[in-house]
């Protein structure tokens, strides 16, 4: 990490000057406030006259939405002519959101806490009220007819907006960092102001940053005063574990939880550099302001270079629904391929056609399953995107018919830099249509990335996306077959030679929009376009699938993320929990981390250990830097290809519950990796926790973090048992257990009272396991009953938004598993179904005697027995089974214990 | 037929082994004979030694007994000039009291330096690079650098810059002199600059062009150098310059190079300077440049030939010795034995006709010994080699497997090492190290090192073939390659493994779940 090539907030004036403010020192106050097209409207006046608060009014409108959502936009007024319109982020929020406005008829005045002046309140929920008090200025969500708060904003008065204005002769805007100059033709035009979460311990969110789940206070009395959190998304060489430094993706969402079991969120719409503070108690004891609730808070600083106030207030209360409620705005994961969700194997580079050949057979005669081979930069001609290297890749269609003939998928390489290359078609085509981002004097921008002096187009521009798109056409990409899919790197983006590793903030993007003011989105849509042009290739049939490095709030509808290029050491394999949990939390279910780390050489333990972590990683895919020694599961001998092996099984094993949560997400926003209190809110113990996850609300993992470790310590919430996942045995919950640790595994427990489906049986990759029978693992709880769900579809297409789906739920109790139907009836032409039959289930916890079982409504009898908890390995303990009931998974049934 | 095949080469190579055996025992006969013969030539050598002495001795007496006559009669003629000039032998004398007093000065002059230098090594571990220790020197050979460093003009600059400021501080220390405060002065200062010098050096990327700093960080990722022509030019340069530069100049230049803070040792290839330098160590001990093609250039037809090598290791040189007539030894005895007879050593003066017999007959048996002893040296060094079980590897010595890979040929020279070749430049992958896999595998480790990556190293896979064959050269990983060598040296023990593995394979295809439900 080079420290120095990257701006602090004490080199950054807006973050700088935000910092500088004490509370107190907003004098806005709202006037002129009604009711107009359903929303809130008020003005914001400034008592002080000095140049520093805004001289024309401010526009505040407040607008709520179903399930608890309020909005508070604040911008300038059009109507006193400002010199140039801000940046309004488009394309995040989805349409539906807009559709489930409610539209405010009644405003509600009241004198709250002896106020001088009034606050207008309107209806949020039955439970919840938004309050605007007038002066002065604040805004937050509380209780309906209490005191008692949610959220609130500008609480400690921090609220500053500099206004767009005409320069003056004297000033310089010009700012300098290292060797680059941003011309700043708009001046000034940055926006801060607290935010304050109540009945709050911890807050969590903001990707991305490489450090602890629940985030650390930056300034405070007992605070080791650090940077703010930044949101800045850039290309970092080695970047270190524990920084609040911005990384290659930015999602100003944050989240708050506490012992209550309540949780809510705020969501600030804003492409700007964004400066995070998280303010540690105690930190405003001086100035004087108390708050007039005594609930216990968190308050935080955001600041912003550019923008709009484009905020959202989530009530909860509980951690899921917050998590529905931010994606019913910026939209839910979309449901990925199966091929997708199982295991990755990629480095840079496989060199050649023979190099693939071989990694694929090597597989197969190693007995380990794997789903996709992937193609780094140097496939291309010379890092033409979109070209292959005619010596090394002279038959790429072969190739990957070769690999879809086994029911594999390939991966290549789309970065957003195109080669300045007169004779290459894509950058003619680009320049002429003028589709490049500009710089500051209007002409292509020229920037250095991988293929030498670069351009990079404007995907802020939708025809310009739809342009980019059809290149992924197989008439204009050449070599490529449907079974072919895009990874897109370096869209932060990154350009070598540009401040901070990425554009100047002064380069122009469609409609005179600098880039400053919609940085942070350019990789989002970058990822938009490219997973548009997989739709459009195969007439929307064929679901696709594109990895990026980069993102924003709403990358979760386009495709899955990595956290970029971690490093091989166990610090790195740590903190690669937080950083997967906080995507989860913002929408993005669908993440990884580089298995092995990408810079460096990974000793063959933490390889071992990262594999058997990185099975429970929602994107599983091993990666390594071109530098590092070659890292393929076999090359560590015969005991480690084992370990390593057993691990990718595991992953396979679950592929049908790790399917069914991709579908959960897929319909409530909740992700497929979740931070225990997600499913034990008020489970104090879990709340800073974040060296264990749940999978799921069945799945309990934690890694292995330290060489040769002999024992762990393993918290386990809840008060009921917990099933060791490979040897079935029980152990309770609610306490610490120190667990010994073996080289075999890492600690996984499945949680008494839920229902796992499984494949047992490994094949080549996951589309060949599509007719094997199921597994069920029935883990019961006190009551000796249990409960869980199956999801399965053709894992291709878009028919299951026609509800062509297989979707039961199973719920064990009073000795009997009954399998119930969830999916809605189908509205398409085709129905999804499935011979797939069930050969065991296998009851954990079972007290009772009984050998044997009715099947309803077939009339059959099966036999219980004991069996292997796994089928491979033979030796494994033994457990009560009900051997080969032969139902089907797609259909009605009942087994009874006799 | 393919069993045919397979016990023909299982044939061929059992009769090479045959052969290998037989010309080891040979070797290994000829190497103890070699060492009786060097025994007795070596006490032939003593006498005839000490014979050339003692007539050396007596001839020096000779001279010396002439020159103390000469001598007599000189101081004769002198002493009747002396009484004229004694005035002038005064003024001497003060001239070198004088000089005296000079040479006194500069003793304590260089001690200060040396306790300056001293400070300074402190300063430059904490703060900077190695080797940014002798800015005296780095002044020296300025001149030098620009030779070297070829096309990044900027980096050019930087070193020039570099070099400026920390000469000054020095030149303010000798000004200083020798008062202990203008001691301590002029280390502060020193201090004052280091730091001064650290930061302009991580700021210097401010010079650098957009397309230079592009290329910079793009080469963190890549760990290449990214301006290849300038990297290639940098090499040729640098070697010309080894070889016109003597050993020493050549150490500190390296260490200048290596004084480059850290923005630059990623950029600006620096290691290469060491590598260089370590390669052509090597190069020496193993008795093997690279850039003086030793290998002899012959027709090659196909990608991938075998030769001998042509080093000169003294085993092929059939001229020398010995072995085939007995009789020379025998000879040497006799005539020694008639020389030290022969010449009486108490004659006065030395009969130079005898004389000469000694020394010619002496400097003839050395050279002979000489010849004896690198062939003893050369054949041991050989026969400690490990040539496999069956000493099915023998024939590989002193040969070279050649293959032409895109635009590289690579060597690879069994029990000496393996390169890789681009028109006139050389890689070198690896020397030998061992046997790996129960002579499966052929290592050539320590090679060049990789920019940012491990030393190269090269594995030579072998396998049964009916020609010495090298093919599929390949880069698995950065720098570590990997090559199959088919021969008929390992065609026995493969064939009865294969047979082998087949079984456990047939073995193994029992069902394995048959019913495990």
């Amino acid at each position: 990490w080079k420290k120095e090539e990257f701006r602090n907030c004490h080199q950054t004036p807006f973050c700088k000057r935000a910092r500088s403010r004490n509370p107190g020192d907003c004098s806005l106050f709202a006037d002129q406030v009604s009711i107009s097209d359903g929303d809130l409207t008020a003005k914001l006046f400034s008592k002080n006259k000095t140049h520093e608060d805004p001289v024309n009014p401010l526009i505040l409108s407040l607008s709520v939405y179903q399930d608890g959502i309020m909005r508070l936009k604040i911008d300038e007024d059009p109507t006193s002519n400002p010199p140039k319109t801000r940046f309004q982020v488009p394309d995040v929020v989805l349409p539906d959101f807009l559709s489930k406005k409610l539209h405010l008829q009644r405003l509600k005045t009241e004198t709250i806490d002896g106020d001088a002046g009034l606050s207008s309140i309107v209806y949020l929920t039955d439970d919840y009220e938004a309050v605007l008090r007038h002066d002065p200025l604040e805004v937050y969500v509380r209780f309906k007819g209490s005191n008692s708060r949610v959220l609130s904003l500008n609480s400690n008065g921090l609220f500053d907006f500099e206004q767009l204005r005409v320069k003056n002769e004297d000033e310089d805007w010009e700012e300098r960092f290292r060797s680059h100059t941003d011309t700043r033709p708009y001046g000034p035009q940055s926006i801060s102001f607290d935010v304050s979460f109540y009945d709050s311990d911890f807050v969590y969110g903001i990707p991305e940053h490489a450090t602890s789940f629940a985030l650390r206070p930056t300034r405070g009395p007992n605070v080791e005063e650090s940077e703010p959190y930044r949101l800045f998304n850039l290309d970092v060489f080695e970047y270190i574990h524990d920084s609040p430094f911005g990384l290659y993706g930015s999602i100003p969402f944050m989240i708050s939880h506490g012992k209550s079991g309540k949780t809510s969120g705020f969501f600030w719409l804003n492409a700007a550099e964004m400066q995070i503070d998280v303010m540690g108690d105690g930190w405003n004891a001086e100035s004087g302001i108390s708050l007039p609730s005594k609930q216990k808070r968190i308050d935080t600083l955001w600041m912003s270079e550019a923008g709009i106030v484009d905020t959202f207030f989530f009530v909860g209360p509980s951690p899921k629904e917050v998590v529905r409620q931010y994606t019913s705005v910026t939209g839910l994961p979309s449901m990925p391929q199966l091929f997708a969700t199982a295991y990755h194997q990629c480095r840079w580079n496989y060199r050649d056609e023979e190099d693939v050949e071989q990694v694929d057979a090597k597989f197969d005669e190693h007995d380990i399953p794997y789903d996709v081979l992937w193609l780094d930069i140097e496939h291309t001609d010379g890092k033409r995107y979109f070209t292959w290297d005619k010596v090394l890749f002279p038959h790429p269609e072969e190739m990957q018919k070769k690999l879809a003939a086994k029911g594999r998928h390939m991966v290549t390489i789309v970065d957003p830099h195109i080669k300045r290359d007169e004779s290459f078609w894509l950058h003619k085509e680009a320049t002429q249509k003028g589709h490049y981002v500009k710089d500051a004097s209007g002409k292509d921008y020229d920037g250095w990335c991988w293929p030498g002096s670069s351009s990079y187009p404007d995907m802020v521009n939708p025809e310009i996306r739809t342009w980019w798109g059809d290149k992924f056409s197989y008439d204009n990409y050449v070599g490529s077959t449907p079974s072919l899919y895009i990874w897109n790197d370096m869209n932060e983006p990154s350009v070598f030679n540009g401040p901070e590793v990425t554009m100047p903030r002064d380069a122009l993007h469609l409609g005179d929009f600098e880039h400053r003011e919609l940085h942070n989105v350019y990789g989002y849509y970058f990822h938009m376009a490219t997973a548009d042009g997989l739709v459009k290739r195969e007439n929307g049939r064929d679901r696709p699938f594109v990895l990026s490095r980069a993102f924003f709030a709403g990358s979760q509808r386009y495709g899955a993320v990595w956290t970029g290029d971690n490093s091989a050491d166990w610090d790195q394999l740590r903190v690669s929990v937080p950083m997967i949990l906080t995507l989860g939390l913002t929408g993005i279910s669908f993440s990884g981390a580089d298995v092995g780390g990408f810079f460096g050489n990974p000793d063959t333990e933490l390889l071992v250990r990262w594999y058997q972590l990185g099975a429970y990683y929602p994107f599983f895919r091993a990666h390594a830097h071109h530098d590092t020694k070659r890292r393929e599961p076999w090359l560590f001998g015969e005991r480690n290809t084992e370990l390593i092996r057993e691990a990718i099984h595991v992953r396979y094993m679950l592929l049908p519950y790790f399917y069914t949560l991709f579908r959960e997400a897929n319909t409530t926003g909740i992700p497929v990796v979740r931070p225990l209190w997600m499913e034990f809110p008020s489970d104090e113990a879990t709340f800073k926790n974040d060296e264990a996850f749940m999978v799921g609300n069945a799945i309990f993992v934690q890694g292995i973090y330290t060489e040769r470790a002999k024992h762990s310590s393993v918290y386990l919430p809840g008060k009921e048992y917990w099933y060791d996942m490979r040897t079935g045995t029980a152990v309770k919950g609610g306490i610490t257990h120190k667990l010994e640790v073996s080289e075999e595994s890492i600690p996984a427990f499945q949680r008494a009272g839920t229902i796992i489906p499984r494949k047992d049986r490994f094949r080549r990759s996951s589309t060949q396991m599509v007719n094997d029978p199921y597994t069920l693992v029935v883990a019961l709880n006190s009551s000796q009953a249990a409960e869980g769900e199956l999801y399965v579809d053709d894992g291709k297409s878009f028919d299951f938004l026609q509800g062509s789906s297989i979707h039961r739920r199973f719920v064990f109790s009073k000795g009997q598993l009954t399998s119930v139907n969830m999916a809605p009836t189908s509205s398409g032409k085709s129905q999804f179904s499935s011979d797939c039959i069930i050969e065991r289930i296998i009851l954990l916890g079972y007290v009772g005697g009984s050998k044997s079982v009715s099947i309803e409504p077939v009339n059959q009898k099966a036999e219980i027995e004991f069996g292997p908890l796994r089928l491979k390995g033979g030796k494994g303990p033994s457990v009560v089974t009900i051997r080969k009931p032969g139902v089907r998974i797609s259909e009605d049934w009942t087994v009874k214990i006799l | 037929m393919m069993a045919f095949v397979i016990a023909v080469m299982g044939v061929m190579s059992m009769m090479q082994v045959e052969q290998a055996k037989l010309s080891l025992a040979n070797e290994e006969a000829e190497l103890s004979k070699l060492k009786d013969e060097e025994k007795i030539l070596k006490g032939l050598v003593e006498q005839l030694k000490e014979r050339k002495e003692q007539i050396e001795k007596a001839e020096e007496k000779e001279r010396v007994q002439k020159d103390k006559e000469e001598k007599d009669k000189k101081e004769a003629e002198e002493k009747a000039q002396k009484e004229k000039s004694d005035s002038g032998n005064e003024a001497k004398q003060e001239n070198k009291e004088a000089e005296n007093t000079k040479s006194e000065d500069k003793s304590t002059d260089s001690s200060d330096d040396d306790k300056i230098r001293v400070t300074e090594d402190s300063l430059s571990d904490q703060d900077m690079a190695d080797g940014y220790d002798d800015p005296a020197a780095k002044a020296e050979h300025s001149g030098t650098f620009d030779n070297v460093r070829t096309p990044s003009n900027e980096v050019d600059k930087h070193t020039a810059e570099t070099v400026e400021q920390s000469v000054s501080p020095k030149s303010e220390d000798n000004s200083a002199v020798l008062s202990e405060m203008g001691h301590d002065v002029g280390n502060e200062l020193y201090a004052d600059e280091v730091t001064k010098v650290g930061t302009d050096a991580s700021e210097s990327t401010k010079e650098l062009s957009k397309e230079e700093l592009g290329r910079l960080v793009a080469s963190r990722w890549t760990g290449e150098n990214t301006e290849k022509q300038g990297e290639d030019g940098v090499r040729d340069n640098d070697h010309e310059t080894h070889e016109e530069m003597p050993e020493d100049t050549h150490d500190e230049e390296e260490d200048n190079y290596a004084s480059d803070d850290d923005d630059f040792e990623k950029y600006e290839d620096n290691r290469k300077y060491d590598d260089t330098g370590k390669y052509d160590d090597n190069g020496i001990e193993d008795d093997m440049d690279i850039e003086d093609d030793n290998y002899k250039e012959e027709d090659h037809d196909g990608t991938s030939t075998s030769y001998k090598s042509d080093i000169d290791d003294g085993l092929d040189s059939s001229e020398t010795t010995t072995s085939s007539n007995p009789s020379w030894l025998e000879k040497i005895q006799q005539t020694v034995r008639n020389i030290l007879q022969a010449v009486n050593l108490f004659q006065t003066p030395v009969d130079k006709s005898e004389a000469g017999h000694v020394r010619k007959e002496y400097e003839e048996s050395s050279a002979k010994l000489s010849k004896i002893q690198s062939r003893i040296s050369s054949l041991t060094k050989k026969l400690n080699h490990d040539f496999g079980p069956e000493k099915e590897f023998y024939s590989f010595y002193g040969q070279c497997f050649e293959t032409k890979e895109n635009k590289y040929v690579y060597k690879i020279c069994p029990y000496k090492q393996a390169s890789q070749e681009e028109g006139h430049s050389a890689t070198r992958l690896g020397s030998w190290d061992k046997f790996e896999e129960s002579y499966r595998i052929m290592l050539f480790s320590n090679g060049e090192k990789c920019w940012n990556g491990p030393d190269r190293s090269l594995k030579v896979k072998l396998r049964c073939g009916l020609n010495n064959e090298v093919a599929d050269i390949d880069e698995p990983s950065r720098c570590e390659y990997m090559a199959l060598l088919s021969t008929p040296a390992l065609c026995l023990e493969q064939r009865l493994q294969e047979l082998q593995q087949k079984l456990e394979s047939m073995n193994k295809e029992q069902p394995q779940y048959h019913d495990e439900l």
